[in-house]
């Protein structure tokens, strides 16, 4: 994505093209999915004039209040019509999201042990512990939990989910919450080395669900998008796909070195939790793998160009 | 990997924090964290001196964010501030930080006053979140009890059901032990099933049951000794939801199932004996220290009992009566009660007409002309506001606007004899005394049949006259009244000339709104005055209410057809706040301009029905009103009602959902929807649809619902 020639461009650029290039105005620079309508909108109303990484970020805010993180982001809209994930998606496949806990349960006054034994219960993969606790009992606290995440503020905003296929491993592993945190790039959740678990669950839905849901929203044109580098506040552990990709992909906390392939990954609007979407509960326990973010991120646009055979993708200067 | 923002933090705590509150900050790793999940990774493992740094500036963080007007807020975009305010709170329970978790606890009433009205579906929730952080933080339980009591009920109706977790957990709070918390727990839900009725109540009680029993698994004894207690009491006998709990728990014994139950119910203290010898002694002592003290100590006790219980009614009937017992000799007293009573109940007539009574007592008739307004848009379906307002704008000449508040009151309450006869009295003293006369014939109760005789001596029509002095001697002995009448009568012409002084002369006596009562300097009146009227946050409250009572007026002023002023006064509001909701409603309910206007502003204003109704008229389309139904789908019989009322011919359908409506059984303790129901059946036997009535009640649910923004409080 080339910006326009102005202040923004020129800064942009110089910040590319420096010895250590700044992984925020890379990304900017070798995106492929962004319409120029959406471009122009995002230059013209908001950045345009910038010059300063304060600045853009303070830019770069107002738009996603203004245009992302209303009741129909532009994400789903017609102007981002060349994210739009490929139609020939298979519906009967299951996404996946890792959602925090803690307030839910601050909320719910319940402890997460108690909360992850009446998932199993739900999904029949245990028994009651307590006899006088019937099913209906234990479906009735994991329907106030979805309600509860479904008030989330932040669900109105364009919901980052990754596609289950690869991922059996992780998804049955007595620490998946620990890999599969790495394995979707979400080094957010980082208790670090002394510091309390993080409560979470594992939300697991068809794709299905979300198409329907977004029939509900009749401004939703596009329900399941590749993310861009303008659908959300900008981030280390991003990083844009070529537009041959059929998904996003995440960013591996591990790093390729593991051998492992890549996890597609798609933006749809939010949806409505229920009892069944929650799949798993438990804590992320481990602090984030320490990368280097520099290399972490050469890597996973290397393979990216192996990929999708795009050996000209990923180079900011040369995009610049 | 975040020592940059933590360097910034270090120079300028504020600037960085609220840098990274607002998600402009440079994060690396942390950029999808929500504010509250990154402040609590970059200072959970911080030192003391650090996290103190962070306490203050997040205190002040909040503090200057409560600040910023409701147009700023607009401005920065309600969902963001929400949010972003929301994460600030969070962040205090979270992190433990203990300054701002005093500040919060300390602040937490005028907080969700405040919050109150920033709630856009279908998640950004201000009031939801400022609950979870009160039931997180607060450690005296105790003193907050009627505010947790409060937002149980609060949460019967769906949009606040989200409160009701954090509800009964602060109730649970002050809770020693697991069968106290469970207790506080079942109580909550209780006071929150109360004003539950549908079957769709029932299944949103069952949920909130079995989550509960889940939480706490206990064997079906120990369910039915805690359901014993509350089962009992008084006001849980009949309620729905009672029924709906022992159809589904079969562990229940037979006697909570038959209902023979006995046993540990709270004790009530024997209020109506106590407040009956109160009374009678108040009668004939006058009203004393020693007595006041005695009222004093009755209300303590029941509110001890509300406390417990969460049962308020005698708190707050015993401090209505009490209250107006004493209003003219220590009205800063009954102000107080009347604060306590309504702080327990705001929706009591009652209780708002003791708080105008005693402003009046206080001089400060200004003030309570304000409450009576307020109180009148809150509480539409109550006559005695409507008719102690008219008796204000009468005191102070205000007679062709009291008049039209009795017209339009005797029209929603036809049977209240009170309007009827006060409307007689204005009438007479307007000298039109054959329309007065028109309205009283046919009374027979005996102020109406009283002044009826009086009026017919002013116009000197005698026989008839004499035809209702029998009436009334046949059926009241009130002989000072005889005695009067029978004189004018006597005298003929001058009785008539003295009847004709009496009504029409513009002597003050007259048009009291009440007689004044005379402060006892012993009963130490005034510290309590100003205790009560001097405190910052009643004059906030007055304050506001005076600012919401000129634009009700406006709308009286409307309907009298004097536009200029009417529009003057909304004009002036505008000009202060421009998007005044409540304002731009009564404007667009009259007006095109204001109508336009307030099109313009309902974008900002998403999820108020009162903005969407007051731009619908004749010309909605089919497809408009059908856009309504969806968002506003609980409230869907107001809208079939403006429906019906603007297009009263052409929509059986709307009309008949309607009927259906009136039909079904109001939520418990909600006399509203009650009122509503029975105006609304008698509007729709009318043939014709398009006369005052109808509009009337239409523009009072509009006003009605209109959120007051952050001015006045819920806790009033």
């Amino acid at each position: 994505m080339r910006p326009a020639a102005g202040p923004f461009s020129r800064w942009l650029l110089h910040l590319a093209g420096g010895k250590t290039p700044d992984v925020h105005a890379c990304n900017y620079l070798i995106e492929e999915r962004v319409q120029p309508a959406r471009q122009s909108r995002y230059e013209t109303d908001y950045a345009g004039s910038v010059t300063g990484m304060d600045a853009w970020l303070e830019a770069h805010s107002d738009y996603l209040t203004d245009r992302i993180y209303q009741p129909c982001p532009e994400t789903f809209t017609a102007i981002n019509g060349d994210a739009v994930h490929s139609p020939q998606l298979d519906t009967s496949l299951h996404l996946l999201r890792i959602e925090r806990l803690d307030p839910a349960l601050a909320e719910l006054g319940l402890p997460l042990d108690h909360i992850a034994h009446a998932v199993e219960v739900f999904h029949n993969r245990a028994q009651p512990r307590d006899p006088h606790v019937t099913r209906d009992d234990i479906q009735a606290t994991l329907k106030k939990l979805a309600q509860i995440l479904n008030k989330n503020p932040f669900s109105q905003r364009p919901r980052f989910a990754a596609l289950e296929s690869g991922l059996a491993d992780e998804m049955e592993a007595n620490d998946w919450a620990n890999r599969l945190r790495n394995r979707l790039g979400l080094a957010h959740h980082d208790p670090g080395v002394a510091g309390p678990p993080i409560p979470v669950a594992l939300m697991r839905y068809p794709v299905q669900s979300v198409i329907g849901y977004a029939k509900t929203v009749p401004e939703v044109k596009h329900p399941l998008t590749v993310p861009t580098v303008l659908d959300h506040a900008f981030c280390e552990v991003f990083c844009p796909a070529p537009k041959e990709a059929l998904y996003g992909r995440t960013m591996d906390l591990e790093g390729i070195a593991t051998g492992r392939g890549f996890i597609g990954e798609l933006l749809h609007p939010r949806i409505e939790y229920a009892p069944g979407h929650i799949y798993k509960v438990g804590a992320i326990t481990d602090a984030r793998p320490r990368y280097d973010s520099k290399e972490l991120r050469e890597l996973h646009i290397l393979l990216l160009r192996e990929e999708t055979e795009r050996h000209d993708f990923g180079h900011c200067d040369q995009a610049a | 990997m975040t020592l940059a923002w933590l360097d910034r933090f270090h120079q300028s705590p504020d600037e960085a924090l609220n840098r990274l509150m607002r998600g402009t900050a440079l994060l690396p790793g942390l950029e999808r964290a929500t504010p509250s999940n990154a402040l609590c990774n970059l200072f959970g493992q911080a030192d003391a001196e650090d996290r103190f740094r962070l306490d203050e500036a997040l205190q002040k963080w909040l503090q200057q964010r409560r600040e910023m007007t409701l147009e700023q807020r607009r401005a920065y975009g309600l969902p963001r501030f929400i949010t972003e305010y929301g994460e600030g709170l969070t962040a205090i329970w979270r992190m433990s930080l203990p300054n701002a978790g005093r500040w919060l606890e300390d602040n937490l009433l005028d907080l969700m006053e405040w919050a109150w009205p920033m709630r856009l579906p279908p998640v950004w929730d201000l009031p939801r979140q400022v609950a979870l952080a009160g039931a997180q933080l607060v450690t005296n339980g105790n003193a907050f009890r009627f505010f947790w009591i409060r937002l149980c009920r609060e949460a019967a109706d769906p949009q606040h059901e989200d409160l009701l977790d954090s509800a009964m957990n602060g109730l649970a709070s002050p809770a020693s032990n697991d069968k106290q918390k469970v207790q506080g727990i079942l109580k909550g839900l209780t006071l929150w099933a109360e004003g539950l009725s549908g079957d769709e109540d029932r299944e949103r009680f069952l949920l909130q049951w079995r989550h509960i029993k889940a939480r706490f698994p206990n064997p079906p004894p120990f369910w039915r000794d805690r359901w014993h207690e509350l089962l009992t009491q008084r006001q849980n006998q009949e309620a729905p939801f009672r029924h709906w709990l022992i159809e589904t728990e079969r562990g229940l014994d037979n006697r909570l199932r038959d209902g023979n139950v006995t046993g540990a119910a709270i004790r009530l203290p024997y209020v109506k004996p106590a407040i009956e010898k109160l009374l009678q002694r108040a009668g004939e002592e006058g009203i004393t220290r020693p007595l006041v003290n005695e009222m004093l100590q009755l209300l303590r006790t029941l509110e001890a009992y509300a406390d417990q219980t969460g049962d308020c009614d005698f708190l707050v009937r015993s401090a209505c009566n009490l209250g107006a017992v004493v209003v003219r000799e220590i009205p800063g007293q009954a102000l107080e009660w009347a604060g306590k009573a309504l702080s327990w109940r705001p929706a009591n007539p009652y209780a708002w007409d003791l708080r105008g009574r005693a402003l009046y007592q206080l001089d400060r008739a200004d003030l309570a002309e304000w409450v009576y307004w307020e109180a009148m848009r809150r509480i539409p379906e109550s006559a005695i506001l409507r008719l102690q307002l008219s008796r204000l704008l009468r005191e102070r000449g205000a007679l062709e606007e009291a008049k039209r508040l009795l017209e339009v009151g005797l029209k929603l309450h036809p049977n209240h004899h009170p309007h009827r006869n006060e409307l007689g009295r204005l009438l007479a003293h307007l000298g039109h005394f054959s329309n007065a006369i028109d309205l009283l014939s046919g009374q027979t109760d005996e102020i109406s049949l009283y002044l009826l005789c009086h009026i017919l001596i002013a116009e000197g029509r005698f026989p008839e006259a004499r035809g209702v002095l029998v009436d009334y001697r046949a059926q009241h002995d009130n002989a000072d009244n005889i005695a009067l009448l029978t004189r004018l009568l006597d005298a003929g012409a001058a009785g008539q000339r003295e009847a004709i002084r009496h009504f029409t002369s513009d002597d003050q006596q007259n048009f009291r709104f009440e007689p004044r009562g005379r402060p006892d300097a012993t009963l130490q009146e005034s510290e309590i005055a100003l205790r009560t009227t001097g405190h910052d946050r009643e004059n906030r409250v007055l304050a506001a209410m005076r600012e919401i009572g000129e634009v009700a007026y406006a709308d009286l002023l409307f309907q009298l057809g004097r536009w200029p002023e009417a529009e003057e006064k909304i004009a002036q509001r505008l000009q202060q706040h421009d998007d005044d909701e409540f304002a731009l409603v009564v404007g667009a309910l009259h007006r095109d301009s204001f109508r336009d206007r307030l099109r313009r502003n309902a974008d900002a204003l998403p999820d108020s029905l009162a903005v969407k109704l007051a731009l619908t008229g004749e010309t909605t389309s089919p497809e408009e009103w059908e856009a309504l139904e969806k968002p506003f789908a609980r409230q869907r019989h107001l809208i079939d009602f403006a429906r019906v009322v603007y297009l009263p011919t052409g929509d059986a359908a709307a009309r008949k959902r309607l009927l259906h409506w009136t039909e079904t059984r109001p939520v418990a303790e909600a006399p509203y929807p009650t009122f509503l129901k029975q105006r609304i059946r008698d509007i729709l036997k009318c043939s014709d649809l398009r006369d005052d009535q109808a509009l009337i009640l239409l523009h009072d649910i509009i006003k009605q619902s209109v959120e007051i923004n952050d001015t006045i409080p819920m806790v009033a």
